[in-house]
């Protein structure tokens, strides 16, 4: 099986969420979906979309599946806010343009939240989608076989005829990222935009984004950037591998100013804690992280970096190579 | 089999005309038992009496659950017992489920009452919530019958499903994730909530080739779905036009004994795989609620004819005779 995998350069993403309306308008603006972001960025640390996904269980353990819960629309996605235009822009008066119901939560409620205090606050921002995951915890859950693993490209999806709404899927998503539509009865979740891909066009949210933070390729594409900053310059990380899904989404960590002593100098530690970022992305990240500031400072210093080379992305065009590698099977 | 003295007669409804009894239903008119209400056999001592009547008529049954046609046709107590086979089944006590049958123009209808204390609808403003539900599941007549969990590869069932708050669809099955929707006319559904439970009235087209149905039902609040839910054994019915019952005496028979088939299950240590808390085979704590014994006679033989989905092919076949396998099957249809 030939997998195309995507990395995220979390030291790029600067949380606009274009990648977010790129893939709702899309794919998720109405019929049910209103609630529903198959791709959105949230800011960690928090408890992130729907709320407090990392601990609702799910994923594998050893080779049995993990007991997980149903996220709920109101408590942990949030109702989508409803706007009566006609009144608020139309009418005379100065009522104001507000959501009918007051909001409770929502895909990005802890915007610039994060943790830590002044001076030593931090948070970066994680934009998170369906991670076509290798060992696809929701596939092995569906007693309908209704969950299927492209052979071409590894693209997970939910077949709409066989679906029939049990959720066994979105318990066993460690991501939460498969949403049941209430209104149409069957769930759902990220294409990874495989019409787009099958028209060579890359997925809406790596192609919109305005800071070249998504590459994507083959992950067996020796020249692909994928391939590179995954396996051979290992600084793209898959998250919360511990939950045995084996993600095919990965991110280069982030790295961050130096926390300020008690006398307001900056010391030698980074802002966001180690312990933090092992949580996220396992052990591997110090060697990631070690690996960045090595080359930046080499780029810095007037030298040649081919990974800082790879990852500033010189050229839009340069961030995807959809085509199958040479020899890689269908 | 039961026997013309034990079991009632089937309450005829008005208008019936015997020129629509048709050749098939000779034995009702000689006055052989088509009906068994009343109480559920105790154990395999018991003649396995599993048979709901069908009040027959001229004109098309009601969908009304308030109809008073509805006080004519004959009440039949049917156990629903959690689904213990599946890897999610519900567990908990098994479900007192009434039913009534009727049949006219070519239409069958079930009414049926189970108890549910709460009421869960539909929800199209939740992600976490189940409804309520019910079904009946068909099968053909033959030699014998298909797995009562949604058949099996080559032995398709029919099922009628409903969900509170929705509709009822018809969907075929042929064994555990294979339900597909029926393209053909949709049954009807009306159910009515009580202060304790439901009362639901399913009806569409049914041929006499049925021979048999079994009931499910699942509970919302205990997030029911798929094998989440408890169902009952097959039980025969009669329709117009249908063969002699008789073509089930095989599957229904049972000779063996009880105590000397608890020995064997002992002897033989079906207790390791078949244990009360699960194991590499189903547990069977249900199994005589829910199996009939040509079905338990099957699986101890053959036990590669029909393997339950989910569980690995590991069950021996047992150097058993005949009457001892007779026995096990009669000590399985103790546990209920």
């Amino acid at each position: 099986m030939s997998q195309l995998g995507m990395v995220i350069d979390l030291n790029k993403c600067i949380g606009c969420q274009t990648c977010t309306l790129a893939c709702k308008s899309q794919w998720t603006d109405r019929a049910g979906r209103e609630f529903m972001y198959w791709n959105h960025v949230e800011t960690a640390p928090g408890q992130g979309y729907p709320r407090g996904w990392r601990t609702a269980g799910g994923g594998w353990d050893g080779d049995r599946l993990r007991p997980g819960r149903l996220p709920r629309l109101e408590e942990d996605y949030g109702i989508p806010a409803d706007f009566d235009f006609a009144a608020a822009l139309f009418q005379p008066g100065d009522r104001p343009l507000r959501p009918l119901e007051a909001m409770q939560w929502g895909p990005n409620w802890e915007e610039d939240q994060g943790a830590g205090d002044f001076p030593n606050g931090f948070f970066f921002y994680l934009p998170r989608l369906c991670n076509h995951c290798t060992h696809p915890a929701c596939l092995a859950a569906c007693p309908r076989q209704a969950i299927y693993k492209r052979e071409e490209d590894g693209i997970v999806l939910i077949d709409q005829e066989r679906c029939r709404g049990y959720r066994y899927c979105v318990a066993a998503c460690p991501y939460k990222k498969i949403y049941f539509n209430p209104l149409v009865g069957r769930s759902e979740k990220c294409l990874f935009c495989y019409p787009r891909l099958e028209r060579g066009i890359p997925q809406a949210c790596a192609y919109q984004c305005v800071g070249r933070a998504r590459h994507v390729a083959y992950l067996d594409d020796p020249e692909g950037a994928v391939h590179q900053l995954v396996q051979v310059w290992r600084v793209a990380l898959p998250l919360h591998p511990e939950y045995g899904t084996q993600p095919n989404v990965y991110y280069v960590p982030p790295l961050s100013p130096p926390v300020f002593d008690a006398d307001g100098r900056p010391s030698g530690e980074p802002r966001i804690p180690g312990d933090y970022l092992r949580q996220l992305f396992g052990p591997a990240v110090e060697t990631a992280l070690a690996t960045l500031q090595a080359e930046i400072a080499q780029k810095a210093a007037g030298g040649e970096s081919a990974l800082m080379d790879l990852l500033i992305a010189y050229r839009h065009g340069d961030l995807f190579r959809l085509s199958r590698p040479r020899g890689g099977r269908p | 089999m039961s026997t013309p003295r034990k079991a009632p007669r089937r309450r005829w409804t008005r208008g019936l005309g015997r020129a629509l009894l048709g050749a098939g239903l000779g034995l009702a008119a000689a006055g052989a038992p088509l009906t068994a209400p009343g109480p559920i056999p105790a154990g395999a001592e018991a003649p396995l009496d599993r048979w709901l009547p069908v009040a027959l008529a001229e004109t098309a049954p009601p969908i009304d659950p308030l109809d008073p046609i509805w006080d004519a046709v004959p009440v039949t107590p049917i156990p629903l017992y959690p689904q213990a086979t599946a890897p999610d089944g519900p567990g908990g006590a098994v479900l007192a489920l009434e039913a009534r049958l009727r049949w006219g123009d070519g239409q069958l209808a079930l009414r049926l009452t189970w108890p549910d204390p709460t009421e869960d609808l539909v929800d199209r403003r939740a992600t976490h919530r189940f409804a309520d539900a019910a079904a009946v599941q068909f099968a053909p007549g033959g030699e014998t019958l298909p797995y009562v969990g949604m058949g099996e590869p080559g032995r398709p069932v029919a099922i009628w499903r409903w969900h509170a708050g929705g509709t009822a669809e018809g969907l075929s099955a042929q064994g555990f994730g294979s339900l597909t929707r029926d393209p053909g006319p949709q049954p009807e559904s009306r159910a009515l909530r009580t202060g304790t439970g439901w009362v639901l009235v399913l009806r569409g087209a049914v041929g006499p080739e049925i021979a048999a149905v079994a009931l499910a039902a699942w509970d919302g609040v205990e997030d029911g779905r798929a094998g989440r839910k408890r169902l009952s054994a097959w039980q025969r019915i009669d329709l117009p036009g249908a063969e002699p019952r008789g073509r089930l005496a095989v599957e229904a028979k049972t000779a063996g004994d009880p105590a000397r088939g608890g020995q064997l299950f002992a002897r033989h240590g079906c207790g390791a795989c078949h244990g009360p808390y699960g194991g590499p085979g189903p547990q069977l704590i249900h199994a005589g609620g829910i199996h009939w014994p040509g079905y338990l006679r099957r699986s101890i033989a053959a036990p590669e004819s029909f393997r339950v989905p989910g569980f690995s092919a590991v069950m021996p076949v047992l150097p058993l005779n005949p009457g001892e396998i007779d026995d096990l099957a009669a000590y399985l249809m103790t546990l209920r």
